[in-house]
């Protein structure tokens, strides 16, 4: 006998550790090489500025919901910008959550093939991982909020191991002198940063109708924003005492190869599976999160309220196509990631906002 | 007419026994009792298959006026009581003026010669059979239509011992029995409050179980009560043995592998989960009370963590904690280790290891699952056969098996080491039923991590737990600790805090009365 199902709720608290879980492990994985490229020893600063950049953005679809209780963006965008443009906005979204979740699904598949079980066949990682997060998305967004908060609790753990492992590497020249490069490659890596964190941002937008005390939502999210920012942000000027900045903008995944370098006394002398453990629990709730919202954005464009087991399924079939098409092939998917990706990004997780902003000041909603 | 009627009215007509009569379907035994007395013990007999168990004493009041009887099961009643209590107030120490109409007679009867405390009335002879059948005793008077029923209950029953599957250190050494009054006796023993409510009801259409659900009132949320309430009233069954069948008509998703109701023979934990504002279903026949709602960690908990000093306790649980952790993992992970990621051992560890299997023909998946299944064979084994072989079979399998099978070069060492650490971390966990859940979680980790590694654990640990955030039992999440603990739910978690900090219950159990004090 099953207990009467209820509207999904998320409480204030599991809304802050879905923000700051979904925040840090993409950028980690392959942001800390393409950052140091683009900022040397800066690139921390420029980590920084995408806090601030996401914090503000946040804070701009906090508000502008607030007036549409209730609603999602999807739902609430035709209201606001008109029906075809509304509907268009809608499927923007639909298209640009479902790439965050191909890129976090890539970029974890990519750990597991590159660094551990480099003998298994890449679609078979994709399948099997893409089945799991299906699944996660089958439960629904209640579900992915309570994982959240494990994989909260797995990120401070391994933060701490990270913290305690970089104890006798660390150097602090190699964080100096600060604005070495100038500030147009700290803006240029702030970019970056933001690109990366882009589709985690908007997922405020998706989950905010669902948030239990929706008058104090602001303040889970700008909680969530930080932690999750000072996760990432204490990882690059990790992988920067450690490995210096020359080194770390060689490599394609800095985070890997930084766990790979470190050592916790010589019983532990490679421990990166560990550290792949504590860090996958983020990137699920990630890619879980971010398929839901283009799943429910999908849905919301046709007016269907309930999660559907063929959207999931056909969202699941892109997701393994999409990765196994266009991430099988490592240089072209951090080539775009390190090029177009910013200009595709940028324009949606800020032109929304702010146009959806604009349009709430036009109408004085 | 009425002359007619006044003056022949005293000529009845013979009643027609009613199973004589082939319209009449004596199955439906909703028939109401007759005036005469000869046909309720011959319909009675009729009806009971002339049970050889069946006592029907016949006897007379006042110089053979009025012809009574008395109906019991044989076993089920008990007999001096019934000579005490009825039998003798009635034939020989008859206390009041016999009247001449026989139902003023039984209104004597029942107000003057009965000296017991819980008698009714009934007009049915399904009422009659029913109360027959729970062990009181029928009193049928001829010319009244109606039953006395007197409660004389007293079979054998097994006496208050410890519970063998949770003994603890410290703590009550009173167990429950198979009798549901001694059950409840114990539970309000512990509970002096007007506020424990006991609410009875039948389940089973043939054994007529009688299932008592206890809770304080304003303690237990009144929708579960509501919910309890309302799933126990539509299990559709003919018996009900033990609490286990209803246990699987009321579980939120009987496909889990997890337990969603707690069990548990020691009235102290009841008494402790009624506190708590949870909701506890005895049955009788079985010591097994059960308890919801029931969250995850309730299972690693026992009740000598709360009699045990705080530190203690706390300690323990963390110990449990580990031992779960290890009971559903060690295998997987030594197998993904030994596989797949050798860069994490130690070397020396690792040509240990190596050198241990340099002899063993099979992958280290194919020796995990040989020895598993072979401990869980053993274990099984040792719960069935009489305790002292049982122990006996357990030693000498784990130690001559194990070492034969090492020698022989069918299994490593250090298989060995891990199938046994992963055996004995499984009876660290105090609830049988979750120790047992682990063990189906452990095999298709164990496959996982064979084909996998690391990968294939963390593929099995996300289904495990996205299916444990999206279980909910009478309406609250099964890791709700974990996942949104509530007010009073951090201080009763791995860590228990001292019992003079403990001021609130469960907020997301607990009704209205949400304050210890």
């Amino acid at each position: 006998m099953k207990s009467p199902d209820k509207q999904a709720v998320i409480t204030n608290t599991q809304f802050g550790a879905l923000v700051s879980s979904i925040l840090w492990p993409t950028i980690i994985g392959y942001g800390g090489g393409i950052m140091a490229r683009e900022a040397g020893r800066d690139m921390w600063i420029g980590g920084i500025l995408g806090i601030v950049n996401s914090l503000i953005l946040a804070f701009i679809l906090i508000y502008v919901g607030g007036k549409f209780p209730g609603k999602t963006i999807v739902e609430y965008c035709p209201k606001l910008v008109g029906f075809i443009p509304g509907k268009a906005l809608g499927l923007l979204l639909c298209l640009y959550f479902l790439f965050g979740a191909y890129q976090s699904v890539a970029i974890y598949v990519h750990h597991m093939n590159d660094f551990l079980l480099t003998e298994t066949p890449f679609a078979v990682i994709t399948v099997i991982y893409v089945l799991v997060v299906c699944y996660l998305v089958w439960h629904g967004p209640e579900v992915i909020a309570r994982l959240s908060v494990i994989g909260i609790a797995a990120a401070l753990v391994f933060s701490f191991l990270v913290f305690l492992a970089t104890l006798q590497e660390i150097n602090f020249d190699r964080i100096l002198p600060l604005l070495d490069m100038g500030l147009a490659p700290i803006a240029n890596a702030g970019l970056t940063a933001t690109s990366f964190i882009g589709p985690n941002i908007l997922v405020i937008a998706m989950v905010l109708p669902l948030v239990k005390v929706k008058e104090k939502a602001g303040r889970p999210a700008a909680a969530g924003l930080l932690l999750g920012g000072i996760l990432f942000t204490f990882y690059f000027i990790a992988e920067l005492m450690v490995m210096g900045p020359h080194v770390t903008a060689l490599m394609r995944v800095a985070c890997m190869d930084l766990v790979r370098s470190l050592q916790i006394t010589q019983y532990l002398h490679r421990f990166e599976s560990f550290m792949v453990t504590l860090w996958y629990w983020s990137m699920l709730v990630q890619a879980g999160i971010l398929t839901y919202c283009a799943v429910q954005a999908f849905q919301q464009i046709f007016g269907l309220k309930k999660i559907n087991i063929i959207s999931v399924v056909t969202t699941g079939i892109l997701l393994g196509g999409l990765t196994y098409v266009f991430a099988f092939n490592r240089t072209l998917f951090l080539n775009f990631l390190e090029g177009p990706w910013d200009y595709i990004s940028l324009p949606v997780y800020t032109g929304i906002p702010v146009l959806l902003l604009t349009f709430c000041l036009i109408r004085r909603r | 007419m009425r002359i007619w009627k006044k003056a022949f009215g005293w000529i009845k007509p013979q009643e027609k026994l009613i199973f004589e009569d082939k319209n009449t379907d004596i199955s439906s035994d909703k028939q109401p009792l007759s005036a005469n007395l000869e046909i309720n013990l011959a319909l009675l007999g009729k009806l009971m298959g002339e049970a050889q168990d069946l006592i029907i004493r016949e006897f007379s009041l006042g110089h053979d006026e009025h012809r009574a009887a008395v109906v019991l099961i044989d076993g089920l009643a008990e007999k001096e009581l019934v000579n005490e209590q009825i039998l003798n107030p009635l034939m020989l120490e008859i206390r009041f003026e016999i009247p001449r109409g026989s139902n003023e007679l039984f209104n004597r009867i029942k107000k003057y010669g009965i000296p017991n405390t819980a008698i009714k009335e009934d007009y049915t002879i399904d009422g009659v059979i029913n109360d027959i059948l729970t062990g009181n005793t029928v009193l049928l008077l001829e010319g009244v239509d109606r039953a006395l029923m007197i409660s004389s209950q007293g079979w054998k029953d097994r006496s208050i011992s410890e519970p063998i599957t949770e003994s603890v250190v410290r703590g009550p050494r009173d167990g429950f029995t198979e009798t549901l009054r001694t059950n409840t006796t114990l539970i309000r023993r512990r509970i002096k409050s007007p506020d424990l409510r006991l609410e009875g009801i039948k389940i089973g259409t043939r054994t007529q179980t009688d299932v008592v659900i206890a809770y304080l009132n304003g303690v237990a949320k009144k929708d579960v009560v509501d919910e309890v309430r309302t799933r126990l009233e539509s299990i559709k069954i003919d018996g009900v043995l033990e609490s286990g069948y209803i246990e699987e008509f009321i579980e939120d998703r009987p496909l889990s592998p997890f337990p969603q109701v707690e069990r548990s023979e020691r009235p102290d934990k009841v008494a402790s989960a009624l506190l708590e504002g949870r909701v506890a279903i005895l049955v009788d026949t079985t010591p097994f009370v059960l308890m919801v709602p029931t969250v995850f960690f309730q299972f690693i908990q026992a009740s000598e963590d709360y009699y045990e000093r705080y530190y203690i306790g706390s300690m323990i649980r963390v110990l449990r904690v580990l031992a779960l952790m290890v009971s559903i993992t060690l295998p997987a992970i030594y197998i993904a280790l030994t596989s797949f990621h050798h860069e994490m051992i130690p070397t020396p560890l690792a040509l240990s290891i190596a050198s241990s299997r340099e002899a063993v023909p099979f992958p280290a998946v194919g020796e995990a699952l040989i020895m598993g299944i072979f401990f869980e064979i053993l274990r099984e084994a040792g719960i069935r056969l009489p305790r002292p072989t049982g122990q006996a079979v357990s030693i000498v399998g784990a130690l001559v098996i194990g070492q034969a099978a090492v020698e022989a070069g069918i299994v490593s060492q250090a298989m060995v080491i891990v199938v046994a650490l992963t055996g004995i971390s499984s009876f660290a966990i105090p609830a049988y039923n979750a120790a047992v859940a682990g063990i189906l979680l452990r095999v298709p980790l164990v496959i996982l991590a064979g084909f996998f590694g690391l990968f294939g654990i963390l593929t099995g640990l996300s289904l495990i737990l996205i299916h444990l955030c999206g279980l909910k039992v009478f309406g609250i999440n099964y890791l709700s600790i974990v996942t949104s603990a509530g007010e009073g739910e951090y201080k009763d978690f791995v860590v228990r805090a001292p019992w003079w900090s403990m001021f609130h219950r469960a907020g997301r159990i607990t009704g209205k009365s949400k304050k210890k004090t």
